[in-house]
């Protein structure tokens, strides 16, 4: 296991190399550079060029490249030209949002859409089951920031439950009970849009697992020999279907921590894929680029976890 | 699925998913390659999706259920005697037929196919007799009036006509979905068949071109690309989308022309003296069509989606040239969302209806390629 | 005149493994196998699965790459450097599974004459005349021309592969177990009008079985194989009334035999070869549990029997 793991780091190493240098392009490409916005424009032209000079902004591409990533060893991921912070301050608070806002929609996802599969697998072809059935139908043609717009219009403006915006309400005491109050208030509804059209998957793949393991010999066998009903499901149906989505569980956090672009702009809640967002309309790049970086980071993070909990809970796939 | 391969490149398979939920259909896709591996020893393939799971040993026997084609009643000696020329030979049911044959049994497809194809031709129609250029003309005597007799679903914040730019944007974002999906899908499959066909250093090569596009969090990079390009248009605006949209196909397409590879069909026809280009494109690919119509279809639905979602906030095409997310765009203000109904609801309703539709037709010609699961 | 000459064949396969994936084994699929096939004769390649066999057959098409060794057709080198010789139209292959090596999208006509257009250009009705001409001579009905391969059986099917194999008039077939998917009251008949077909064509063949049985009515020369090598080779007269391997021995013994009168006696010999073969066979491999180099016991008969001494 550890072998593999190593192997993998080894693995994904290049391609975090290549996705720091396609950042980096992609940086340099964008208009404006670090000084354009922080000089004032009364300085004379010859200051402002010793000013590039010194930053080394004159350097060819490789030299920049060299040393943008030796910053970064050092922990200076740059700074925010419009937030005048440095990157990781910037993200640092957004971080906590966007932790909270997935977390809670994990839950959701796990809460909801597994009891929705089970009794869709296990009572397949019923009236329930085609209510459900339909319901993945639909949920996996909308796309989610139509959903969340329909949520917000109903259950925000229309009936008033829930706040229709940021992630705490004005005024509120930080550390105080009601802060954490409003907190939760203020991600339900977030959290739900993005629960609600992200557990279709996991519906859908429950179903059918469980659908495909009845009509295995082994459960034949166990109603043969007596088992009762209930537990032929919750002791072997069940456990043989959960096991694929166990194994996602490393793909759909990274998912959601990823924060949905979507969700946190019409609830203009102050997460990561917000930021992501404003820093690009205030072209401030450097924020945008460290974002980029940061879920090509996770992605690979994720995809790591999957396979480790996958051949953990799946005998037949060794990893050597 | 070559497991000697597989094995040793767990981590290979994994994927981008950062996906912002606009593509279920990708994710679900994931579970089931990854489920692949899982049951690959028990060799048998599982039931719902054969297209997937189709394993050498098991699958073989079954040659018939995937090639759709038709048994030829042709009464005997029919082309016997004498010569035969190429007008009276006789013709066998072509596997598309089937197709169509299964859409038509299947109601609730045979249904979204004609409300697509209604929409399609109303909208491409009627495009032609409505000028772009007045109908995005800031009128400012009009501004935010509901549906009346002169403006049938009312007017936006600049007096601008909704159902006129409902009409357009409908056309630009099927225009722009219709485009990505036959970019990508076909730079995907390719590149998936010069992968898996050839194998070896060459398909690991290119399988770390795919590794490295599944690890980027390609809403971000598309929407980076869009920013700091000076300018574009339908055409490359479909062309930034599909370069990061590709992989999917190819991943597909490479496993599939993996498993056919080892067929001896194609080494049959290597002995025979075809090229690997005859053989990739003449043979193999008649037995790869199924699967590639099914997965065009459901990335077309995927696509129109990503591309709404882009213009919602606000990397697609400007106002001035309305796409269906644009004009979703309008009820992130709180005011047009709360009280000015008739702007944002036809586009949502049409961009619903155009995914579902086009969904189930694909769903319809999936369960059309698994001959356990046809209906006609 | 040997129109195929076989000289010291090596296919091996690394075996890839560890942290960095590098090559850590070789899988010797064939290892070293010298073979001459006369013109006009049938030589039968015998041997469990994975003996090579199969490896053997695709190697002479092209068709798996050589690690070491020659393949001579008619004096020609296939697998000389630099450029290659094509002799595709020449050598023709039967293969073993008549369901995967029949495209499925693909009709009848299209499949037989797909050799044929790759190497002459026809007008189609001569092609379809020439394609009708092929199926008469492997004994399909006319109307098969635009017939797609699943609505045959697996006989008719392999005729079909039979019809496409002769299309170039080739002069050596590979038949890679051509029977052995099919049901045993089809292998008959289909292994007799491949022998008919073989005698009007002047065919040579190269035919792989892991049958005794079914080798024994078609070839004029053996060659049994176990784990990449020869371990026997002569005339069929040699293989089945002089088997000097004791891994021959136990294949000949395994033949089965219809005779009812004769189970008491063909029950003992079998058990007696068992005995013989569970002491012996280990003395007769290789410290790698591979055989010996083959050394001649008469003109045409060659065993790999442990250098004595």
């Amino acid at each position: 296991m550890l072998k593999f793991t190593l192997r993998r780091l080894l693995v994904t190493f290049p391609q975090l190399v290549v996705l720091s240098v396609l950042v980096f392009i992609m940086g340099s490409m964008m208009p404006g550079d670090a000084l354009s916005g922080l000089i004032d424009p009364t300085i004379p032209r010859e200051a402002i060029e010793a000013r590039r000079e010194a930053l080394g902004l004159n350097n060819p591409w490789y030299i920049q490249y060299r040393d943008w990533v030796f910053a970064m060893f050092q922990g200076d991921f740059g700074n925010s030209i419009f937030h005048q912070r440095p990157v990781l301050d910037v993200i640092g608070d957004r971080l906590m949002n966007t932790i909270w806002l997935s977390l809670f929609s994990t839950v959701l996802i796990y809460l909801l859409g597994l009891p929705l599969g089970l009794v869709s697998g296990r009572y397949n072809d019923s009236l329930l089951d085609t209510t459900i059935t339909g319901y993945t139908y639909l949920g996996f043609a909308t796309p989610q920031f139509i959903f969340g717009l329909v949520i917000l219009w109903i259950f925000g403006y229309n009936l008033n439950w829930f706040p229709t915006g940021g992630s705490v309400g004005p005024g509120i005491e930080p550390g105080t009970l009601d802060f954490v109050l409003s907190k939760i208030n203020h991600l339900v509804l977030p959290s739900f849009a993005i629960a609600l059209i992200g557990l279709v998957g996991t519906v859908q793949y429950l179903r059918s697992g469980i659908i495909e393991t009845k009509q295995k010999d082994f459960i034949v066998l166990a109603r043969a020999k007596g088992v009762k009903e209930s537990s032929v499901y919750s002791r072997h149906i069940f456990r043989n279907s959960i096991l694929p989505i166990a194994a996602f569980f490393g793909y759909e956090i990274v998912a959601l921590l990823g924060g949905s672009i979507f969700i946190e702009m019409i609830y203009s809640y102050p997460g990561m894929g917000r930021l992501f967002l404003d820093s690009i309309s205030t072209r401030d790049f450097s924020v945008a680029n460290i974002l980029i970086l940061f879920y090509g980071f996770m992605a690979i993070v994720g995809a790591l976890l999957s396979d480790i909990i996958l051949s953990i809970v799946d005998p037949r796939i060794r990893i050597k | 699925m070559d497991n000697k391969y597989n094995n040793g490149r767990l981590g290979r398979e994994h994927e981008e998913e950062n996906t912002e939920g606009m593509s279920e259909q990708e994710r679900m896709r994931r579970r089931e390659e990854l489920d692949d591996r899982a049951s690959a020893s028990d060799g048998r393939p599982r039931s719902g999706d054969p297209f997937e799971a189709r394993s050498r040993d098991t699958h073989r026997y079954e040659k018939g259920d995937m090639d759709m084609s038709v048994k030829a009643d042709l009464p005997h000696g029919a082309s016997g005697h004498g010569a035969l020329d190429s007008k009276n030979l006789p013709k066998s049911t072509p596997g598309w037929r089937i197709l169509i044959q299964e859409l038509i049994a299947d109601k609730l497809a045979l249904f979204s196919l004609i409300i697509f194809v209604l929409i399609t031709s109303y909208v491409f129609g009627l495009t032609m007799f409505l000028d772009r250029q007045t109908i995005v003309a800031v009128d400012l005597f009009a501004i935010n009036e509901p549906p009346n007799e002169e403006f049938r679903l009312g007017t936006d914040y600049g007096g601008r006509d909704i159902f006129g730019q409902l009409i357009i944007g409908t056309r630009n974002s099927l225009a722009i979905g219709i485009l990505v999906t036959a970019m990508s899908v076909g730079f995907g499959i390719a590149y998936g068949v010069v992968s898996g066909y050839f194998g070896g250093q060459i398909d690991n090569m290119m399988m770390r071109v795919v590794d490295f596009f599944m690890v980027l969090p390609f809403l971000m990079v598309i929407i980076v690309f869009v920013t700091i390009s000076p300018s574009y248009n339908i055409f490359t605006f479909s062309l930034i989308m599909a370069a990061f949209l590709w992989t999917g196909t190819a991943r597909l397409v490479r496993s599939l022309a993996i498993q056919e590879k080892e067929l001896d069909y194609i080494n049959a026809s290597r002995t025979m003296g075809s090229s690997h280009l005859k053989i990739v494109f003449t043979q193999m690919m008649p037995n790869l069509i199924g699967i590639i119509i099914v997965n065009s279809t459901l990335s077309l639905a995927a696509n129109i989606g990503i591309e709404s979602g882009l213009s919602f906030i606000g990397f697609g095409f400007p106002e001035d040239y309305p796409s269906l997310g644009t004009l979703m765009a309008y009820a992130t203000n709180s005011q047009t969302l709360q009280h000015r109904w008739w702007i944002w609801v036809p586009a949502a309703v049409l961009i619903l209806l155009m995914m579902l539709c086009v969904r189930n037709i694909g769903e319809a010609l999936r369960r059309a390629g698994d001959a356990r699961q046809r209906q006609a | 005149m040997t129109l195929l000459e076989i000289k010291d064949l090596k296919v091996h396969y690394p075996i890839k493994g560890g942290f960095f994936n590098t090559v850590k084994d070789h899988v010797k699929a064939v290892d070293g196998v010298s073979i001459k096939i006369p013109e006009g004769t049938t030589y039968g390649l015998v041997g469990e699965s994975g003996s090579g066999k199969t490896t053997t057959g695709k190697a002479v098409m092209g068709l798996n790459p050589i690690t070491a060794g020659d393949i001579l057709f008619d004096g020609r080198k296939l697998n000389a450097s630099g450029k290659k010789v094509d002799v595709r139209d020449d050598i023709q292959m039967i293969f073993q599974d008549p369901y995967s090596s029949l495209n499925a999208r693909k009709r009848v006509f299209d499949i037989v004459a797909e050799p044929i257009r790759n190497y002459h250009r026809k007008p189609k009705n001569e092609l379809a005349e020439e394609v009708l001409t092929l199926l008469d001579r492997v004994g399909l009905p006319r109307d098969a021309l635009y017939k797609y391969p699943h609505e045959f059986s697996g006989g008719q099917r392999q005729r079909i592969g039979v019809a496409r194999a002769i299309a170039l008039n080739p002069k050596l077939i590979i038949a890679d177990e051509p029977v052995s998917a099919l049901d045993v009251s089809v292998q008959a008949q289909v292994l007799n009008f491949m022998q008919e077909i073989q005698k009007d064509m002047n065919l040579t063949m190269m035919f792989i079985a892991h049958d005794l049985g079914v080798v024994r009515h078609m070839c004029q020369h053996i060659g049994i194989m176990y784990q990449g090598r020869l371990v026997e080779e002569g005339t069929a007269e040699d293989i089945f009334s002089n088997p000097q391997h004791i891994y021959t021995k136990r294949l000949i013994a395994a033949i089965p035999d219809t005779n009812v009168d004769k189970i008491e006696r063909n029950l003992e010999v079998r058990q007696t070869v068992k005995t013989e073969y569970d002491q012996n066979f280990s003395d007769s491999l290789d410290d790698e549990g591979r055989a010996f180099p083959l050394q001649s016991i008469s003109e045409t008969h060659r065993v790999a029997l442990p250098v004595k001494g």
